[in-house]
């Protein structure tokens, strides 16, 4: 090996801004989390999913699918708990990994505004769980659409639906995937900590709503939340004991404040030697 | 003080521990080498000069602003921590080419000064290679790339040649003092001595979290002064020379280290060099070596970390 003199070209270089610097957080996160363990999950996902929507709709009650019959992914919990494990798989690392690996120093140690640094990686987070929350929904209205068992207008509204109570899921999943793994410097700590978080949750409100009869303790529970969400989004007409706006706006302002969360840990963030 | 960096009774502690007692330095221009054994202090001031620990009490600055703040001067400071703190999934160009993307350089930018700073600490070979394949060496070259990459007008160095074979060691020793040279500044922490002897006269001594010391390697010398050299002396007789250096005032204690060796402590250097050889002349007394262990940096750190004892 050799080594040189640094010969730098002279003059001053144009710094991008802020939302560059943000995006190549982004791209790098989305590169190191798109392992092959997130594809499995999501293409399980994908195929529970897809397969749910696209028969629910070919063997719908005489009269035809209507808005109400793309609501089956969410019957049962396997939809929110798939989407739980994408959660676990893409957001324990997120940030728990550079504090970890120490690689965080070298985020302190530059022009990094915390908030770039925590929108780059709530993004590359939520982009992995939009794609299992919302993808595999509207993947099966488009296959219907294309096999030409649906209508355009339904398959509009569907998507819509989708879109709807993906987001919110999406928003909710996100901060807690991120406020978790602020907390620790073991991903594997942040993971179980995301699942217990939300399993602690759902059978605390089915438990204690179950013994005590109160429908605002269900509220508690996150699975409960989406399936109510989705109830309003796609007009089931079923009046369940939780609210769909009340639960979508649970679920929202939940994940608002996880994010907060993490941004008040993060900047409270030393990095004390070993 | 209006140094390159500035620190003014900073104190940080780790729980019931003390990282930084107090501890008060100016850094100015060029290379400042500071020294402390593991434990002193360093690496705790390095995270505060780096924005990653916040004091708890005192003043830091760091080229003029206050070192816990977010803002635009970090572009001016590079860093190399001692702690790995890498992607090992990445290649190590791919590395410092996403570093200078996060400082905000265009792709095309970053990969140019990401191949300069990967030549100049002389990666060129391994670039393409995972970092995690790579030795504790050529992760330190990493390290150092991402951290002169963008041409930073402060350099801190935290331990930079811990794991570097002898030969990178000087490679790398070289590219110090050049970039000293071209104008940059540098800190560059270290517990071997004789490195930071060879890159620099002006130091900061550090122990037990405080400054003991600062300034020209020679001026800290003459701070000791008052405290009694000691020089070791090869002679054919050593008793009979024992006997005739005695006599001096200035020498406050002789012993025997062997059976033509001997050691003397004086309180005046100068004069006793300048002495010794017109004994010799005088007496004829036959002396075959001449050895100050007071002459490195070692001695001094030693006489100043004991308290002058």
């Amino acid at each position: 090996m050799s080594i040189s003199a640094p010969r730098y070209a002279a003059g001053p270089v144009q710094l991008r801004g802020r939302l560059h610097r943000t995006l190549a957080i982004l791209f790098r996160e989305l590169q190191e989390r798109a392992g092959a363990g997130t594809w499995f999950v999501m293409a399980l996902t994908y195929a529970t999913v897809v397969l749910t929507v696209v028969l629910g709709a070919l063997f719908a009650p005489p009269g035809g699918a209507s808005l109400s019959t793309f609501y089956s992914p969410f019957s049962s919990p396997a939809w929110p708990f798939l989407v739980l494990i994408v959660t676990t798989a893409v957001g324990s690392g997120a940030i728990a990994d550079d504090l970890g690996n120490r690689s965080i120093t070298l985020y302190l140690s530059r022009p990094i505004h915390l908030t770039d640094y925590l929108a780059a990686k709530a993004s590359a987070v939520g982009v992995f769980i939009a794609l299992a929350a919302i993808g595999p929904g509207v993947a099966g209205i488009v296959v219907l659409a294309g096999l030409g068992s649906i209508s355009a207008t339904l398959a509009l509204s569907a998507i819509g639906a989708f879109i709807a109570v993906g987001l919110v899921t999406v928003v909710f999943f996100t901060g807690l995937a991120v406020a978790l793994s602020s907390l620790s410097t073991k991903p594997l700590y942040a993971g179980v900590g995301i699942f217990g978080a939300t399993f602690a949750a759902e059978i605390s409100a089915e438990t204690i709503g179950g013994v005590t009869g109160g429908t605002s303790i269900r509220y508690l529970g996150p699975f409960q939340d989406v399936q109510a969400a989705a109830t309003g989004a796609f007009q089931t007409g079923a009046s369940g004991t939780i609210d769909p706006l009340g639960a979508s706006f649970l679920l929202l302002g939940a994940g608002i404040l996880l994010l907060l969360g993490a941004w008040i840990r993060l900047a409270r963030v030393e990095v004390v030697g070993e | 003080m209006t140094g390159v960096v500035d620190a003014l009774a900073v104190t940080k502690r780790y729980g019931e521990v003390l990282g930084l007692n107090g501890f008060t330095a100016s850094f100015g221009a060029g290379i400042t080498g500071l020294i402390g054994p593991n434990g002193a202090g360093k690496s705790t001031l390095f995270r505060l000069l780096a924005g990653q620990l916040r004091p708890d009490a005192g003043t830091l600055s760091v080229l003029g602003q206050p070192a816990w703040s977010e803002g635009s001067f970090r572009r001016r400071v590079g860093y190399c921590p001692e702690q790995p703190a890498m992607y090992d999934w990445m290649t190590g160009k791919e590395f410092v080419v996403y570093l200078l993307r996060v400082d905000g350089y265009s792709r095309a930018e970053a990969e140019k000064r990401a191949t300069q700073a990967i030549d100049t600490v002389g990666l060129t070979d391994a670039k393409a290679r995972r970092v995690r394949v790579y030795s504790k060496g050529m992760r330190q070259r990493v390290k150092i790339a991402q951290g002169i990459a963008h041409d930073p007008e402060l350099l801190l160095l935290d331990e930079p040649l811990n794991g570097v074979d002898p030969v990178g060691r000087a490679q790398l020793l070289a590219l110090f003092t050049r970039l000293g040279r071209s104008g940059h500044h540098l800190i560059v922490s270290s517990h071997v001595l004789y490195e930071v002897e060879r890159l620099t006269d002006q130091i900061v001594m550090i122990s037990n979290g405080r400054a003991l010391a600062q300034g020209d390697l020679h001026r800290i010398r003459d701070l000791i002064d008052e405290r009694p050299h000691t020089i070791e002396i090869t002679a054919r007789e050593p008793r009979s020379l024992a006997k005739l250096l005695s006599g001096w005032d200035h020498v406050v204690g002789i012993e025997f280290v062997g059976p033509d060796r001997l050691t003397v402590r004086s309180r005046l250097p100068e004069t006793f060099y300048r002495e010794l050889p017109e004994l010799v002349v005088r007496e004829g007394a036959e002396i075959s070596a001449l050895h100050s262990s007071d002459d490195n940096l070692d001695a001094v750190f030693r006489y100043l970390s004991e308290g002058g004892r």
